[in-house]
């Protein structure tokens, strides 16, 4: 097999992985919908139409990301990374994620660090991967036990490599050796980030592949006494010298 | 009426799978977490336990493990509601060992089934 060959296969095992994933989480939103269904006969409750619509967008937007994780990655060196204000998208992360709060009690926190230009992405990749991070991350929190009022706090700092977006939370168990062992995983185990959550995580991995495809990735990150994930990415050239 | 404790980490379908118990004159507690599961199980006497075996940081199985091992849990009645394939996750002689009334595999399991399985199990166990 020459070296072309096998990062073809590479490929396409990455994705049949990525599937397997998705297929996998998309479980979850379907018994919710299909459950709530049936509690809503046998209580006479129509109320819930509401949650059973909610629960069908949230896996609608999951396979969206994971369509435009494929459409990116089919690009390739051809997708169209442009200059983008790290700051109003995650910014606009917060408040979707804002709009969760019906089912999750949140702090949803805010902090940029410093002041910057735009960076180089691809801006509805960049926001697909963000949410998809914290609404796993809001997942994982909500499956813990309630000690204090938990926060997902969104962030953008400097970094020597260039400018870093992180998103954190109070939950624990997340390390790198943790997350290296779950890229492998994804895909074969149940429970590929079994520290974190008791889902199979699927946005982080699609959220992973949409980051790969603007030359970023993922990494387990720290802030304060929070950990979560961030990913770097390039200053825009462009406006720098503007 | 009989007394249930439904391990469940997803906080929605926790509330939804408990609406549904009670619903059927079943009193329910829930807990999201093996921690919570064990100081539950401490605190209170329970007839019936629903178990999630995805939880996170623990495996449910482990929890299965914990209860056995204490004569005090040993006569509490086990369903496995899991969202993976009970092929995946138990051989019949594990079941057997750990005393497992039944394994539901979530995704084909409607509230009806579940609750219906909770009265047979438990008609069983006063018969």
């Amino acid at each position: 097999m020459t070296a072309q060959t096998y990062h073809k296969q590479q490929i396409e095992d990455d994705k049949s992985r990525l599937f397997i994933a998705l297929a996998e989480q998309m479980k979850a939103p379907l018994i919710k919908a299909s459950r709530t269904a049936e509690l809503a006969r046998m209580m006479q409750d129509n109320t819930r139409l509401n949650e059973i619509e909610y629960i069908a967008d949230m896996g609608l937007d999951l396979i969206d990301s994971y369509i435009l994780s494929l459409k990116l990655q089919a690009a390739g060196e051809d997708v169209q990374l442009q200059s983008v204000s790290l700051s109003a998208t995650l910014n606009d992360v917060a408040h979707s994620l804002q709009k969760l709060q019906s089912a999750n009690s949140f702090d949803i926190e805010l902090h940029i660090v410093g002041k910057y230009g735009p960076i180089m992405a691809h801006p509805a990749g960049l926001h697909a991967a963000l949410m998809n991070i914290g609404k796993v991350l809001m997942t994982a929190q909500s499956e813990r036990e309630i000690t204090s009022r938990p926060v997902i706090k969104l962030t953008a700092r400097r970094t020597p490599r260039g400018i870093a977006a992180g998103i954190f939370s109070t939950v624990d168990g997340l390390d790198a050796a943790t997350f290296a062992k779950s890229r492998k995983l994804y895909g074969t185990a149940a429970q590929p980030l079994s520290q974190l959550t008791s889902e199979n995580g699927a946005g982080i991995f699609i959220a992973d592949s949409l980051l790969q495809t603007m030359s970023s990735s993922l990494r387990v990150s720290h802030y304060k006494k929070l950990s979560g994930l961030a990913a770097t990415f390039m200053p825009s050239q462009q406006l720098t010298l503007v | 009426m009989n007394r249930i404790l439904l391990v469940e980490p997803d906080q929605y379908l926790a509330e939804v799978y408990s609406s549904a118990l009670q619903h059927n004159g079943h009193i329910v507690s829930v807990a999201r977490t093996v921690s919570q599961s064990v100081n539950l199980l401490d605190a209170e006497q329970f007839d019936l336990m629903i178990l999630e075996l995805k939880i996170a940081q623990h495996n449910g199985i482990e929890l299965l493990y914990e209860m056995r091992s204490y004569v005090d849990w040993n006569k509490i009645r086990i369903i496995i509601h899991s969202s993976v394939p009970e092929q995946k996750m138990m051989t019949s002689k594990t079941m057997a060992q750990l005393d497992v009334d039944k394994y539901l595999f979530k995704p084909r399991t409607t509230l009806s089934e579940l609750c219906q399985s909770v009265e047979q199990i438990m008609s069983r166990q006063y018969s």
